[in-house]
């Protein structure tokens, strides 16, 4: 592969860069149907992005998916940087704790507690459900 | 005297088990410091690249065109001061360093309505018994208190700046160099003024020009709270590692110290010993030489 065919990625939450490789493409696929996709020499760009799964696919054309939350896409000459609170790859996700917090955020959803911050569970909520999606497609 | 000897031995008994207490907390703080400053290294390459996107956020000539007070240029006149210190003592000069820069500070500040938020106990009490009012005071977040706190924190300034009840933040942190050095530092974390054309020169290489999405507006106030709250939560770190490694120092002096006065004080125990043992063959022969006589 050629020069020009790939980028650098880097995939960097507070706790660790996951990734920090050379990759051929990469596609973040999130809620409401929106999702954007990034391919070598993409213009200058900035952008907030959602919850979802990013789709890497490497130099050799193989492809990994994992888990990001929200945070965001700075592309730029030097490369592809993705930012956000969480990053997991699919052997990283603790399925126990993200079926926990789901029904947690599903009980304060439906609560009329005033004091519950709604966008917040909202977000967890979202969270959880694509943690255990791309779970469970490890399993088969 | 066997009064004398007895009271250096029992010094040197006390002074044996402080040592004790004073080794067992250099290799706590050492641990502890070691922890931390992984954490640290872990977070770092967050940190930067969040700084370097609102750098880039802030040359833009968006910044100047949407006149938000978030980036504003000047600063009014009342302030919102954070001073991280520790919850403990026994950690050398680390918080009478911090406390002299920050009363510096308010000194400079003088005419300005600076509400202060402690983060740490002694700071706390230390501003509390100078006369200071403390808006708000919080034990060092830690653990499973941290995310909650961090978010309070981070909502009461923004929400404090965004209903215009404040026009600037500032932080007081001890920033980490190496074991042996920390130094007092301040960040101002609020207005995000536009940089200067200087400043524009050292930001990433190649061209600037970014596409913003969805808006540059909304993309700047999405950063904006996470990009505080990272920077709060890196000198919060920052200060927990000076603060363990400044422990871990003054308590390998304090042991060190310890030794050496277990050493003199042997020496002039064996010396009362030896001096008290003279005294009774003196007073011994003293007395055969007389009974000879």
């Amino acid at each position: 592969m050629k020069e020009k065919d790939r980028f650098k990625l880097d995939v960097i939450s507070p706790e660790r860069v996951l990734i920090s490789q050379e990759v051929a493409s990469v596609v973040l696929l999130s809620g409401l149907g929106s999702s954007m996709g990034v391919l070598p020499r993409h213009a200058p760009l900035i952008a907030k992005t959602n919850t979802g799964t990013l789709k890497i696919r490497d130099i050799n054309k193989k492809e990994t998916v994992i888990f990001v939350s929200s945070g965001f896409i700075m592309v730029s000459l030097e490369g592809v940087s993705i930012v956000v609170r969480s990053a997991e790859k699919k052997e990283m996700i603790d399925v126990d704790r993200a079926r926990a917090a789901q029904e947690r955020a599903k009980k304060r959803l439906i609560s009329r507690d005033m004091y519950i911050d709604l966008q917040r569970a909202r977000e967890a909520l979202v969270r959880a459900e694509y943690r255990l999606k791309l779970a469970r497609g490890a399993a088969g | 005297m066997p009064q004398s000897t007895r009271e250096i031995l029992r010094r040197i008994k006390g002074i044996k088990s402080t040592q004790q207490i004073t080794r067992a907390m250099e290799m706590v703080a050492a641990v502890k410091l070691n922890r931390v400053r992984t954490l640290a290294e872990n977070s770092r390459p967050y940190v930067n690249r969040l700084g370097t996107l609102m750098r880039i956020i802030r040359s833009s000539e968006m910044a100047v065109a949407v006149d938000h007070p978030v980036f504003s240029t000047k600063e009014g006149s009342r302030l919102l001061l954070i001073v991280i210190t520790s919850d403990r003592g026994l950690c050398g000069t680390f918080n009478i360093n911090m406390i002299n820069s920050v009363l510096q500070f308010l000194e400079e500040q003088k005419g300005k309505q600076v509400s202060i938020i402690a983060v740490g106990k002694k700071g706390y009490d230390t501003l509390v018994r100078r006369g200071y009012a403390i808006e708000q005071f919080f034990p060092v977040p830690w653990g499973s208190t941290l995310a909650s706190d961090l978010r309070t924190i981070n909502t009461l300034l923004t929400e404090g700046f965004n209903a215009q009840k404040i026009d600037g933040v500032h932080l007081y942190y001890t920033q980490f160099i190496n074991v042996l050095r920390h130094v007092p530092t301040h960040v101002k974390l609020l207005p995000l003024s536009p940089l200067s054309e200087e400043e524009k020169k050292h930001l990433i290489k190649g061209e600037i020009d970014f596409i913003m999405e969805p808006s540059f507006q909304e993309l700047a106030l999405s950063l904006i709270p996470q990009y505080i709250e990272t920077q709060i939560y890196h000198c919060l770190i920052e200060s927990v590692t000076s603060e363990q490694a400044a422990r871990m120092v003054s308590m390998r002096n304090a042991t060190d110290n310890a030794d050496e006065m277990i050493k003199n004080l042997t020496l002039t125990f064996n010396k009362a010993r030896q001096a008290s043992i003279t005294r009774e063959l003196i007073d011994i022969i003293g007395g055969v030489e007389a009974m000879k006589g």
